[in-house]
This record gives structure tokens, C-alpha cells and sequence, in this order.
């Protein structure tokens, strides 16, 4: 008998056709439905994502939900990569997040060849509240320096190094370099031998950070870590040789202040009166900084034997939620108010206070 | 009769300085009989030579340490940094069987998780009878390690011939891995007596045509394999893997049509499962646990290799977040720095010079393996292939994990006392082949 006979049949019994017809009906369709069914891998699936709301900022990641989750996946937020992929389980993994802008982002899910899920406006990136700069006059000294680099510190010269912005106001004549040191409560004045400080005021952008406790420091960054803008803060300013040490010695905003008009009586002895001129200049906070300080208009004896005068004087002062204040002394008739100059220290009593004209405290 | 006499009053002074000396020295002359017995005379000689040697040599190692340790300063010598802990946990264990009081961070370190294994307590009881023996746990060492290889020689004996035997009987005994193990107070060496019991149970199990006796051999290898649980953490799971994939190797590669038929059936079926989610998962994960422990090594002091791509070693960084080209390497690498780590440009110190000769050997072995497993195959190929896979389970577990030169230098050991007799029938038939055309023959 032969295999297939004159009329087309296998072993004279099946039809040829026949028999290529029910081999692909109930063996290959079979075979291929099993194999696909075995060997296929589930279609993964995006669910949700935890946090589906960021700040903006970095090192960020996010919880991505779904199904038929696997290793070594891709995610894209607006078409950006995210940086790792760590699966947890099939039905969860970590991603950190890049740089994003913000805005609403498609999020997709890839294999390592194709998207295979994508989850629109899933993720908003929400724009954080600005954070305010402001610029203040600090007054105080380089440290360390060689004559040279002394000389290079001129009024009008800006120290700038990314957001690092100073510009040079004002500065002395260089003296031989003393820090100041916190040790404990008490700060420490400590020469430093064969080192100049160059004295100086300078205008530095600063920028607002609340701390833990919940009070507003202004910030100047640094190289390393930003310092605080505050008496004996060390800051780090560009210079051409490299960083250079700025300690500060007294701070004032920019900004030119309301001005108060004071009446003061200061009682002393008649020596001491005797030294208190007008066009004496208060020294304690604003000496290098500010353009505008406390300032002794005019002098006129108050009462026999020259142990009281009576002073009026212009006074820099800042509105407060009980009235003006200078050097954190409240300005009111009756309490007292202290003047201190580079050659004395007054004490006396307000007995009158003339606000400025167009300012009123809030 | 005198000299009896005499002899009687040494060992009774033996025995009075150090008991466990005694029951040692008992044991291994009782293993180094019982390892001649039927040999040719000529042959017994030679082994019982080179026991003599490679028992000497130990027991003089020994001896140096007692002697050069200033006991004045310190109450024992130990060889390893681990060996002094181990042997003080033993102590402090006895101490509590007895009821003799010992300080409160003693107890607390007595029952730490870290390094707990059943070796502990075997060194606490064994000094519970014989009274502390910080050197003498060290001849217990020595006694199960020559039992480990003498029951090893016996095994492969028969089934690869005397000189491969007796070739892989001296690697065994000189390699310096494997001498610093066998006369360490440390686990390894119950390790290596319990492995080899389950093996040789194994195989005399298979072939054993009484059932009784076939099913007291199994109850044997079980309780061995058991035993290996309690002295390390999966040392059940490892040794049941070996003698599965053992024997499923020997019984299915004699049969060729259904060996192919199961690689492809193998193959599909890894297919199959990696398929899904759940197993991919579960594989990714059982790497990065791996990759853990060996970003865990690369922080050791001493030399070290990497195997993970870089910014994988950073302190903050996951590994779960390891890409697929980053796992690909980490695979590939560890595999390939198992046999070949330290390579020359790594061995920068004169300290690492000291791997130099046993890496030269080690790189002989790996090399003889691969011819000597086709002959092993051809003479015994249940034990060839028990071997084998004893071999390969104890390098897989080592070159994933491993990240330190030192530490992949000694536990490589782990895989040396079953690969030496591979190598060795190897080494034989290549250089029998060279010197004479034809091949050993079987004693």
C-alpha cells in the first residue's frame, strides 16, 4: 500500500487535504493557543500612583500601582525617565522622580523595549511658595588676608559666585586680624598673629529660611553650608584667590527707614554731659551699614550745674506692634534710652517722640 | 610487658594534661586503619605516609600556637579572628550546662543569634566532659577533616582509580585553604564530615540491593543533611539540592535521548515560568539579596572586588533599583571572578602574594575539571555527578555573595573537596595520555 494513493488519500483512507485540515484544526491551533496561553506575559497595567501630587524639588520618589508589575521596568513622567525602578511586589514598585518643572505629566510605563501603559496628567508637580530674597547691609571685617588681596576690596566691587551675590560699600583700613569666638554664652575676641582684617560694610543677598524654631532667619549660601545673617557669622565670599572669611559685625535692611525725632533728657555727670555734642553719631548697630543712625541734632542745657542736657535727636526706627522701636529699645515718652558713641555711653529719658510724617506703624 | 607498661603511664599522662589529645589521637589512628584496610600493601603504605605527615604537620601547627601564645596575657591562642569568639561562646555555654555563674553580657553574647550553630554547643559538651580544651577543639578539627577525606578516598577509590585517589588524597591534605580549615576550631570541618557522610550514604544507598540496608543509608544521609541544618543556616536545603541534582544528573545523563528531551523540557518550562510576573519578581528579588550580602563584603576590611556596577556601592543607594544591563553584568562577573579572582593586577600587596600559590593551583584544578569530568563521568557517574553538583551548589552560593579576596580564597574551600576528585582523574588521564598514549586503569 502506498502512503498516498492515486486519489490523494493517506494509506487509502484520509483524504490528503483533509487530513492537512484536521492536523492545523485539533493539533496546531491547539499547540499554539497552549503556547501562547503558557508563554505569554501578562499585559502590565498602571492603577494609581502615591503621591500623585508633588512639590517641586529633588529626590523625590513616588509609589506607582498596578498589576503584572515586572523587574528592570522603565517609568516616564512627560516623556523624562525616572531615575530608579524598584520593584516591591507585581503590584507595586518605587521610582524616584527626576528634576521635573512644574506641571501635569503623563505617566508611562515601559518594558525594556516599548510602553506598555500609560496613566495621563497622573502626576502634578505643584510649584513650591517663592522663597524671598532680600538684600541687607551688613557691616564687619574680611579675615586673613594678605596685603594684596586687602587692596583688592574696594567700594563698588561685587563678589558674585553663582547665587552668591555681595557688593563691597564701604571698608577701612586694614588692622591685624582678631576673631571673634562663641565659647559657651560668652564670644571671645582672639588675635590672630601675622593676619590683617580689612573692615568693611557690604550689601549681601540673603535668602529666608524658617527654622525649627519657627523663626525667620535670613541665609547668605555658601560654599560648603549657608551662614546666618547675624553678629559673628562667619560668611564665605568669592574672592579672586579663592574663599574669604567675612564675619559680620552689625546688620541693617537696606531699605532707608522711617526716621523718628526724639527729645531726650540725659542726666550725668557734668564731664560726661560735657562730652555729648550735637552731630554725635550712635555706634552700636548700623555704625558700618546704614547711611542713615541715630544722630544728635542739638544740645541745650536743662537745668543748673550742667549735669542735664536736653537733646533732640533723628533716630532710624522700626515700626513694631507697640509702636517704634530703635535698636530694640521701645521709643515712648518716659522710657529710657541709651547713646552710645565710640567715645561714650549716655543714658536718658524720652520725653517726646515725633513719628515721621508720611510713615505710621501698622 | 614493660614497654606496655610505659606506654600505659604516657598515655594515662596524656590523658591527665589533655583528654581530648588522647580521644583524638584514639580516632584518627582508628581512621588511618580502617582507611588502609584492603588496600595493597604497598599502597596502605603510602597513604598511612602520607596521613603520618599531613597529621604531624598539623598537630605541630598546633602545638606552635600553644607554645607561642603568651598565656599570661591571654587565657588561649586561636588561629582566626572567629575561632577565639567561638571557642569563648563554647566555654560560656558549658558554664551555663553546669550552673557555674558567668557574667550577664557573656550570657547574653552565650545565646546571640550572630554565628549560632550547633558546633557550639558540640564544643560546649565535649568540654563539659573534658574540662576547657581551647587547643584541643583544634585536634577535634584535625580528626573530622581527616575523616572527611579519608572516607572521600575511600569513595572515589574504587570508582576513579589509586592514583587519581590518592592524587586527590594529597591536594586535600595540602592545599592551604583546606589545611587552615582542617585545623580550625570554626564549623567547617563538621561541615565537611556531615556533607561527606550524606554523600558516601548516598551513593552506597543507590547501590545497595537490600532495602533494610537501603533505607538505613537514606535515614542516614537524611540525618546528615539534618544535621547540616543546625550547623548552618540552609545547609539542609543545599545538601538535599546537591544529592537531588546529583542523582537526576547521573540517572538522566546516560540516557542521552531522555536527557535532551529533558533540557528542552527544562527549557520550556523555565520559559514557562519566568513568564510570569510573580517568578520574575521572586528571581529579581532573590538577586538583589545576593548582591546585598556582597555590596555587605566590599565593606570588610582587607582586598576586595567589585561585581556591581559602581554607583550600586554608594552608602544611600538601593540595589533594588539595579537595572537589567546592571544585573546582567553583576551575574556574569560573579561568575567569572569565582574562578578567576585574585587575577595578577589585583594582587597589590605583599600580603595578597601569599594567594599566589594556591590560586596557581586552584587555576589547575578549574582547568583539569573540565577534562576530568567527561572521564569521571565514564567511570562513576553517580559519583562524578554528586560531586559535581555538590561542587557547583557550594561555588553558586560563594560567587554571589563573595566580595572579599581573602574570604573567596578560603571559601572556595567549600567547593575544593569534591572538585579535587574531578580534577585529579583529569589530571591523571591527560598526563597518563601524554606520557603513554593510552589511559589509567582502575585499580
Amino acid at each position: 500500500m502506498t502512503v498516498i494513493d492515486e486519489r490523494g488519500r493517506v494509506f487509502g483512507r484520509i483524504n490528503l487535504i483533509d487530513a492537512a485540515a484536521a492536523l492545523f484544526l485539533f493539533v496546531l491551533i491547539p499547540v499554539a493557543y497552549g503556547a501562547y496561553v503558557l508563554f505569554r506575559t501578562p499585559q502590565p497595567k498602571l492603577t494609581s500612583i502615591t503621591p500623585n501630587k508633588l512639590y517641586h524639588g529633588p529626590n523625590q520618589r513616588v509609589e506607582i500601582h498596578g498589576v503584572n508589575l515586572r523587574p528592570y521596568m522603565r517609568v516616564t513622567f512627560g516623556g523624562t525617565q525616572g531615575v530608579t525602578f524598584a520593584i516591591t511586589s507585581t503590584i507595586s514598585a518605587t521610582v524616584e522622580v527626576p528634576d521635573l518643572p512644574p506641571g501635569e505629566y503623563d505617566v508611562a510605563l515601559f518594558d525594556y523595549k516599548q510602553e506598555v501603559d500609560r496613566a495621563p496628567h497622573a502626576l502634578t508637580i505643584l510649584s513650591v511658595e517663592p522663597i524671598p530674597s532680600v538684600d541687607v547691609e551688613v557691616s564687619g571685617s574680611f579675615k586673613n588676608l594678605n596685603e594684596s588681596l586687602a587692596r583688592e576690596f574696594q567700594p563698588g566691587v561685587k563678589l558674585t559666585r553663582g547665587n552668591i551675590t555681595a557688593e563691597v560699600l564701604r571698608v577701612g583700613t586694614p588692622v591685624p586680624s582678631t576673631f571673634r569666638l562663641l565659647a559657651g554664652t560668652a564670644v571671645l575676641a582672639m588675635p590672630v598673629p601675622d593676619q590683617l582684617e580689612l573692615p568693611a560694610a557690604l550689601r549681601v543677598r540673603c535668602y529666608t529660611e524658617v527654622g525649627g524654631d519657627a523663626m525667620v532667619r535670613c541665609m547668605v549660601p555658601g560654599p560648603q553650608h549657608p551662614a546666618p545673617v547675624a553678629p559673628d557669622s562667619m560668611l564665605s565670599l568669592p574672592a579672586s584667590q579663592g574663599w574669604v572669611g567675612f564675619q559680620i559685625g552689625t546688620v541693617a535692611l537696606t531699605a532707608t527707614p522711617p526716621v523718628v525725632t526724639l527729645r531726650v533728657l540725659f542726666s550725668a555727670t557734668p564731664e560726661l554731659v560735657a562730652m555729648v555734642k550735637a552731630g554725635d553719631v550712635d555706634a552700636d548697630v548700623v555704625a558700618y551699614a546704614s547711611a542713615v543712625r541715630a544722630r544728635l541734632v542739638s544740645v541745650k542745657p536743662a537745668g543748673a550745674g550742667g549735669a542735664t542736657v536736653e537733646a533732640t535727636l533723628t533716630v532710624p526706627a522700626t515700626p513694631g506692634p507697640a509702636g517704634w522701636a530703635y535698636n530694640n529699645q521701645a521709643l515712648k515718652a518716659g522710657l529710657p534710652f541709651r547713646f552710645e558713641t565710640a567715645g561714650y555711653v549716655i543714658t536718658g529719658q524720652v520725653i517726646g517722640v515725633t513719628p515721621p510724617s508720611p510713615a505710621r506703624p501698622r | 610487658m614493660l614497654s606496655y607498661g610505659v606506654a600505659g603511664v604516657l598515655v594515662g599522662i596524656a590523658y591527665t594534661l589533655s583528654p581530648l589529645t588522647v580521644c583524638c589521637g584514639i580516632a584518627i589512628a582508628l581512621m588511618i586503619w580502617l582507611g588502609g584496610r584492603g588496600l595493597e600493601p604497598a599502597e596502605r603504605r603510602r597513604l598511612q605516609i602520607v596521613l603520618g605527615i599531613a597529621i604531624g604537620v598539623r598537630v605541630l601547627a598546633v602545638a606552635g600556637l600553644f607554645l607561642m601564645t603568651d598565656h599570661a596575657r591571654v587565657p588561649f591562642g586561636s588561629f582566626f579572628g572567629d575561632e577565639e569568639y567561638f571557642l569563648r561562646r563554647s566555654m560560656w555555654l558549658r558554664n551555663v550546662g553546669l550552673g557555674i555563674p558567668i557574667h550577664s553580657a557573656d550570657l547574653i553574647y552565650a545565646f546571640d543569634d550572630y554565628s549560632e550553630t550547633s558546633q557550639l554547643y558540640i564544643l560546649g559538651f565535649l568540654q563539659t566532659l573534658v574540662g576547657f580544651a581551647p587547643y584541643g577543639a583544634h585536634l577535634v578539627g584535625i580528626a573530622l577533616y581527616l575523616g572527611t577525606v579519608l572516607l572521600l578516598f575511600r569513595l572515589v577509590r574504587p570508582a576513579f582509580g589509586a592514583t587519581p585517589a590518592l592524587l586527590g588524597l594529597l591536594l586535600m591534605l595540602t592545599l592551604p585553604s583546606l589545611f587552615a580549615w582542617s585545623i580550625s576550631a570554626l564549623k567547617e570541618p563538621l561541615f565537611f564530615a556531615l556533607t561527606s557522610v550524606a554523600l558516601a550514604s548516598v551513593v552506597a544507598a543507590v547501590r545497595e540491593p537490600r532495602w533494610r540496608r537501603k533505607i538505613g543509608l537514606t535515614a542516614i544521609a537524611i540525618a546528615g543533611s539534618l544535621a547540616l541544618q543546625t550547623l548552618r543556616r540552609g545547609g539542609f536545603a543545599l545538601e538535599a539540592a546537591s544529592i537531588a541534582g546529583g542523582i537526576a544528573l547521573a540517572w538522566i545523563i546516560v540516557r542521552p535521548r531522555l536527557f535532551v528531551a529533558a533540557v528542552v523540557a527544562a527549557t520550556l518550562l523555565c520559559a514557562a515560568a519566568l513568564a510570569r510576573p510573580r517568578v520574575q519578581v521572586n528571581v529579581a528579588d532573590a538577586l538583589v539579596q545576593v548582591a546585598t550580602y556582597h555590596r555587605g563584603h566590599i565593606w570588610t576590611p582587607g582586598l576586595t572586588y567589585h561585581l556591581l556596577d559602581d554607583r550600586l556601592y554608594g552608602d544611600v543607594v538601593d540595589i533594588r533599583t539595579m537595572r537589567r544591563d546592571e544585573a546582567a553584568r553583576y551575574v556574569v562577573k560573579a561568575l567569572f571572578s569565582y574562578v578567576t579572582v585574585p587575577l595578577p593586577n589585583q594582587i597589590y600587596s605583599t600580603a595578597a602574594l601569599a594567594f599566589l600559590p594556591e590560586q596557581i593551583v586552584w587555576y589547575l584544578l578549574v582547568g583539569f575539571a573540565l577534562v576530568g569530568l567527561v572521564f569521571a563521568m565514564r567511570r562513576d557517574v553517580l559519583i562524578a555527578s554528586l560531586l559535581l553538583t555538590h561542587a557547583v551548589v557550594a561555588a553558586l552560593l560563594i560567587a554571589f555573595t563573595s566580595g572579599n579576596i581573602g574570604t573567596l580564597v578560603r571559601h572556595r574551600g567549600f567547593a575544593l573537596p569534591y572538585l579535587i576528585w574531578i580534577s585529579a582523574v583529569g589530571a591523571c588521564e591527560l598526563l597518563a595520555r601524554g606520557a603513554s598514549g593510552g589511559r589509567i586503569h582502575k585499580a
